[in-house]
């Protein structure tokens, strides 16, 4: 009988710490897009609404072929020639109370995309995982150090 | 530092409630049921109720949160998911609310609510829902925020074009909607605000002033 239960422990102690411990799952995109291939284009180029409103957008195939129908040589691998909405799947998220603006961090603050988003320019794969943590301490830090707003209701809506 | 303040004109208002409606659907605010208001627990941020301060009687007004200078909510909160902010707003973080409702008794204006029940809407309404206002869980209490959220996104605005920020960019939900301009919005201390003239004229009178909690929602109403 205990050694059944000391089984069972040790298999509890396994799935805690295997869901604890463990990164989760990288999330599988729909199109291998390599940024590193796209440093000659500014950030707020493809992801438009960065620069001008709260949220800033991942682009769709008719964004994509702007440049790639003009430029000779540099045609549209098949996959990123479908009919839009690209099935993009989101990997860095700010939870569903918290009033993220990204016109009022680009913009406005003068922020760099790396400081939330990591080296996206040298990146040849696709994230599969949010590149960087973001927690409200890193929030803090910073609006501590930049004098912004450190009232609770200026970002939790 | 701003101090933003509401006067609200009782001879002007027709006790219509388009700033009710106004209010509901700017802060996601979910809808109750005959059964629920009947035990007391209607979901609503601002509510018309009699109003039967002396040379007041017969009419009804509107009672939202009051955004007390003193505010007797925060006072009692364990968690501080309520308190005053440098700009006189009464705020509250709905992720550390406890739901507790200290503060829904400690306020004498009975307008904090709880969320008894998780909220619902017709699908249909889904899509109109305001992405700048979070959806609150049941177990948490929820609040009158002056539209915070339209301060934030005004004073950005204003930034963005290099300029301050007008009065006219700020205004709250109810205000906006109000068909009989009966609700004026600003800053109490900017000494040229329409607020602050109305709120210094003898027909000036805060609700329970007498409880010390300094209201900065300023009615007014002509003696009898």
């Amino acid at each position: 009988m205990l050694r059944y239960f000391g089984a069972a422990l040790v298999t509890g102690l396994v799935a805690a710490a295997w869901i604890v411990v463990l990164p989760p799952s990288p999330v599988r995109q729909p199109i291998a897009f390599p940024h590193a291939k796209h440093q000659g284009v500014a950030c707020t180029v493809c992801h438009r609404g960065a620069a001008t409103t709260a949220h800033a957008g991942i682009p769709n195939a008719a964004m994509c072929a702007k440049c790639h129908s003009t430029i000779p040589g540099r045609a549209m691998a098949s996959t990123a020639q479908r009919e839009p909405p690209i099935a993009w799947v989101q990997v860095t998220h700010v939870p569903d109370h918290v009033m993220f603006s990204h016109r009022r961090h680009v913009t406005l603050a003068k922020l760099d995309c790396e400081s939330c988003h990591g080296k996206m320019r040298e990146r040849m794969a696709p994230l599969g995982v949010a590149p960087v943590r973001i927690e409200m301490k890193t929030c803090l830090a910073c609006h501590n150090r930049e004098g912004a707003s450190e009232d609770c209701a200026a970002c939790h809506r | 530092m701003s101090r933003w303040g509401l006067v609200i004109d009782l001879d002007r208002c027709t006790a219509c409630q388009a700033c009710v409606v106004a209010c509901k659907h700017e802060n996601n605010v979910s809808f109750s049921t005959p059964t629920t208001t009947k035990a007391g627990r209607l979901m609503t941020w601002i509510q018309l109720v009699a109003a039967d301060a002396p040379g007041a009687t017969g009419t009804a007004m509107p009672l939202m949160c009051q955004h007390c200078d003193r505010p007797p909510c925060t006072d009692v909160c364990p968690t501080s998911a309520t308190y005053l902010n440098p700009e006189g707003i009464v705020a509250q973080v709905y992720p550390r609310c406890i739901g507790c409702r200290y503060c829904t008794n400690a306020c004498p204006y009975a307008v904090k609510v709880f969320n008894w029940t998780t909220p619902e809407w017709p699908d249909a309404m889904t899509p109109m829902m305001n992405p700048d206002v979070s959806v609150r869980p049941k177990g948490v209490v929820e609040k009158c925020t002056f539209c915070h959220h339209r301060l934030m996104a005004a004073r950005e605005r204003a930034r963005a074009e290099g300029r301050d920020l007008a009065p006219e960019d700020y205004v709250p939900a109810c205000v906006q909607t109000c068909p009989g301009e009966a609700m004026v919005f600003g800053d109490l201390d900017d000494p040229h605000s329409e607020v602050a003239a109305l709120a210094a004229s003898a027909r000036a009178f805060r609700w329970m002033e007498e409880l010390g909690t300094k209201p900065k929602v300023i009615y007014l109403r002509e003696g009898e």
